[in-house]
């Protein structure tokens, strides 16, 4: 028989036959096991259990629990059951079968091995039972490592789409909030659930993201973030159009907010689209703070981006082309500290910008232990080193380090990212024609990002085009009571007055 | 042209139309009123102010009047298709002025003031280059643009503006019409071509904003152009507070301003501002202007792809302002004698023309 055929064939009466069939396709799966079992007065009726021992943790009892339900629904004993028994009570009342799922054909019995299920097949039943017992190993539910927060829960979300689900579930408790779920992938069939307020979300953003999210069906998806790359309207900028949280109550807030949530089986990754250029200056626990402060950690981030992008590029055009911008006291202590240095600001900057980032991507990837090694060889014996040699002046270091720190201040990953990025062709721009040079690439980069788009929703909104009302969540936090008061997204707020 | 890719907010329109009539008119229309009229400049401004909205409320006439469509088509109803035609080759060769100008301006302003050995060549190309991909990236998205470089650029001219008051002296406005009238009325010719009268050219721009009652569109546009003529007021105000009749000397005014500014060791040298100022309001002026050519074009010659212009616009726009001025003198007499005569000359001559045909016209319908 063929593989193309067993997708449509039924399950034998005979057992033998099933167990022949089954085998087959777990050929060199050392891990499925088959297990014999006799049933009936005298044990003269055959079954056949089967699981994949790494997936399901195997109880002896199943086949008879499986067996005291007919039992129970013909009112005998267990011994008394009979195949005759048993395939009247499955076809007449299955229901009552309950928790055990009712296959009928091979290629559902593969995959509820596949998925961790126990299958028990019966001589003489063109049927089989399947009893959950998933059972892998799973990290626990634990403080989310990448956004730690002072207040606010605790909890971060772990590689299991139910558990992480459930949590959202917890605080989203309305049948508004739907959950779809596909399955993508012809070999490893992983599981995509997306998740969105209904009445808040915008219906034509849904659109565009189901038609979107059909597309992948096809494709082999290992973690969320290959969902990003259908999702988004333009692959080849730098800027990212969804967002990511391992935090639920950011899942949340981002649903109140009108967005959609994709989950990934095994990934803990939530993301969150349609995500906007403003979306990436806060974090959940902006809204958890007094407000006031909120606003200065707001105007920090705001400091932070504009340092991160500019700050190499602004020295190098004030230091080459515009001095005397700078003021004179200022002005002679960096024409002091650049004395000797044999590079133009730009190569001094672009040889420690570079060092920096390497330095960075070591230290990612390095163990934790060695991690602090490369820190202090790098940073501090380089850094000095590169000082004390003449390679670069105490003031670039000061930039070079300012700008490292700003990334850091900025809190999705993603956005930091494109900021590195970015900031190099600033560098060559300001090297060539100093503030002009400057202005021109931040104009394109402006424009750039007017032009994007993430699922149909002009990137910059809010600031462009520009709604006055929204800024107050922006670069300052008004105090919750007023944002609660009238929130952000408007069908929330037209919706629960209707109600 | 699809409805959804060109429509844009009344209030973007309004932004457009300010940052059209700001421009970079801020950073230099106080120089050449201050030469003219010395400190009556400001009287000069507010007169021409008022006559750039006697020609405002004749282009919105004009654009209600025939159902919103643009200065063309509407020209092409009142006086035929071969007429128009006529009349929009010099509308064509004011606008090709009035970019080429905008764009020679900034790269004189960095070669003189910033960057001394950089080629003017690299700012006139670069400079044309960003207006016409911002051009070309639709109405739409210079509509979302400009209202947040708008909010920049008036911030960073207020900023100046307020942290120079310690070098105002407001005594330096009196007395008026020194030298009698004369004067105030060449400042009023100077401003009312530029920056005033140029309004006649944004009628081409009108249609793009989505129909709403007639109104509300008068009314917020109508704030638009006052807040615009307000600025220019401010800026001129200030400039000759602190510089008196110096002021017709300094190029740049603005930006000779921010030089003065000198705060306790804290606020210095922040010239620079101005120069991000002055980039910002021409390049969205330039922007808006190759634009509104573009539209010309389109219109005259019934294309579909509304885009197909903008690039070889751009290139003629880049190869007239490195050739069009010989000198920097050149480009003063060009830009504040001839331009203005022309804007008024023409452009607003065509818009008091059509006004009264169709005037005339409305009323031998109703009879």
């Amino acid at each position: 028989m063929t593989e193309a055929n067993s997708l449509i064939t039924k399950l034998d009466q005979n057992l033998l036959v099933n167990r022949k069939q089954i085998e087959q396709v777990f050929t060199n799966c050392e891990d499925v096991n088959f297990q014999d079992w006799q049933y009936g007065t005298s044990f003269q009726y055959d079954a056949l259990s089967i699981y994949c021992a790494s997936l399901a943790s195997y109880t002896t009892h199943l086949l008879q629990q499986a067996l005291e339900q007919v039992a129970a629904y013909a009112l005998e004993t267990w011994e008394s059951v009979t195949p005759g028994k048993l395939s009247t009570c499955i076809s007449t009342n299955n229901t009552a079968l309950q928790p055990f799922v009712l296959l009928e054909h091979y290629e559902q019995v593969y995959e509820y091995i596949m998925n961790g299920y126990i299958i028990i097949v019966f001589d003489q039943l063109d049927k089989a039972l399947a009893f959950e017992s998933g059972s892998t190993a799973q990290r626990q539910v634990t403080e989310p490592v990448n956004e730690p927060a002072v207040h606010g829960p605790r909890e971060g979300t772990v590689e299991n789409m139910a558990t992480n689900l459930g949590m959202i579930r917890q605080r989203v408790r309305t049948p508004e909030f739907k959950v779809e779920f596909l399955q993508v992938g012809k070999v490893i069939k992983s599981k995509i659930g997306f998740g969105y307020l209904e009445h808040v979300v915008n219906q034509e953003v849904l659109q565009t993201f189901r038609t979107r999210i059909a597309s992948i069906v096809d494709y082999e998806v290992l973690e969320t973030s290959y969902v990003e790359d259908w999702i988004e309207e333009s692959t080849l900028t730098p800027f990212p159009q969804v967002r990511y949280t391992e935090r639920t109550d950011t899942a949340t807030a981002a649903l109140l907010d009108g967005k959609i949530i994709v989950l990934v089986e095994n990934s803990p990754m939530i993301m969150i689209c349609p995500a906007l250029l403003v979306d990436f200056m806060g974090t959940a626990e902006d809204y958890y703070i007094r407000s006031v402060f909120a606003t200065f950690i707001r105007s920090l981030r705001l400091l932070a981006f504009i340092i991160a992008l500019t700050l190499p590029s602004i020295y190098i055009a004030l230091s080459t082309f515009h001095p005397e911008l700078i003021p004179t006291v200022l002005l002679l202590a960096i024409v002091d500290s650049r004395e000797g240095i044999p590079f133009p600001a730009f190569i001094e900057a672009l040889v420690m910008e570079i060092s920096f980032e390497l330095l960075r991507e070591a230290g990612i990837r390095l163990p934790r232990t060695v991690g602090s090694a490369v820190s202090i060889v790098g940073a501090l014996v380089i850094g000095q080193a590169a000082i004390m040699a003449k390679i670069a002046s105490p003031f670039m270091v000061i930039v070079v380090a300012l700008t490292g720190i700003a990334s850091f201040a900025i809190p999705h990953y993603d956005m930091a990212i494109a900021l590195r990025v970015l900031r190099f062709p600033y560098m060559i721009a300001a090297s060539l024609l100093g503030g002009y040079g400057l202005m021109v690439v931040f104009l394109l980069t402006l424009l750039h990002l007017t032009c994007l788009h993430s699922l149909g929703q002009p990137y910059l909104s809010s600031l462009a085009p520009l709604k006055i009302r929204d800024l107050r969540d922006i670069f300052i936090r008004v105090p919750l009571k007023q944002m609660l008061k009238s929130p952000r997204n408007r069908r929330l707020h037209s919706s629960s007055r209707k109600e | 042209m699809t409805a959804k890719t060109s429509t844009i907010t009344l209030t973007q329109l309004a932004g457009l139309l300010s940052a059209y009539s700001i421009g970079s008119a801020i950073v230099f229309i106080p120089n050449p009123l201050s030469a003219a009229a010395g400190n009556d400049a400001w009287l000069s401004i507010t007169a021409a102010y008022l006559f750039g909205m006697l020609v405002f409320a004749c282009v919105l006439y004009l654009y209600h009047a025939h159902n919103g469509v643009n200065l063309i088509a509407y020209s092409r109803t009142l006086i035929g298709k071969s007429l128009t035609v006529i009349i929009s080759i010099p509308i064509i060769g004011m606008l090709f002025f009035a970019i080429s100008a905008i764009n020679s301006s900034i790269g004189d302003f960095f070669t003189s003031v910033m960057m001394e050995q950089t080629p003017p060549y690299v700012f006139h190309s670069i400079g044309m280059l960003l207006s016409a991909l911002t051009a070309r990236a639709g109405i739409r998205v210079a509509a979302r643009m400009f209202l947040l470089l708008l909010v920049i650029m008036l911030l960073f001219s207020l900023l100046v503006i307020v942290l120079a008051i310690p070098i105002y002296k407001p005594g330096q406005l009196l007395p008026m019409f020194d030298h009698g009238l004369k004067p105030v009325l060449h400042g009023f010719f100077i401003a009312a071509g530029f920056p005033f009268g140029e309004i006649c050219l944004f009628s081409m721009l009108l249609p793009f904003v989505k129909t709403i009652n007639k109104q509300s569109i008068n009314k917020k546009l109508y704030y638009a152009f006052s807040f615009a003529g307000l600025m220019l007021l401010i800026s001129t105000l200030s400039t000759t507070m602190a510089f008196g009749p110096a002021a017709g000397v300094f190029n740049y005014s603005l930006y000779r301003l921010a030089v003065e500014i000198h705060i306790a060791e804290l606020f210095q040298r922040v010239e620079a501002i101005i120069g991000i100022a002055l980039i910002l309001g021409s390049y969205m002026k330039a922007t808006l202007l190759l634009m509104i050519l573009n539209y010309v074009f389109i219109e005259l010659l019934r294309i579909k792809d509304d885009k197909i212009f903008i690039y070889p616009l751009a290139l003629v726009c880049i190869f007239l302002s490195l050739t069009m001025f010989k000198s920097p003198a050149d480009f003063q007499e060009q830009v504040y004698l001839i331009w203005p005569f022309s804007v008024l000359a023409v452009g607003c001559f065509l818009v008091f023309l059509f006004t009264f045909i169709t005037w005339i016209k409305k009323i031998t319908i109703k009879e």
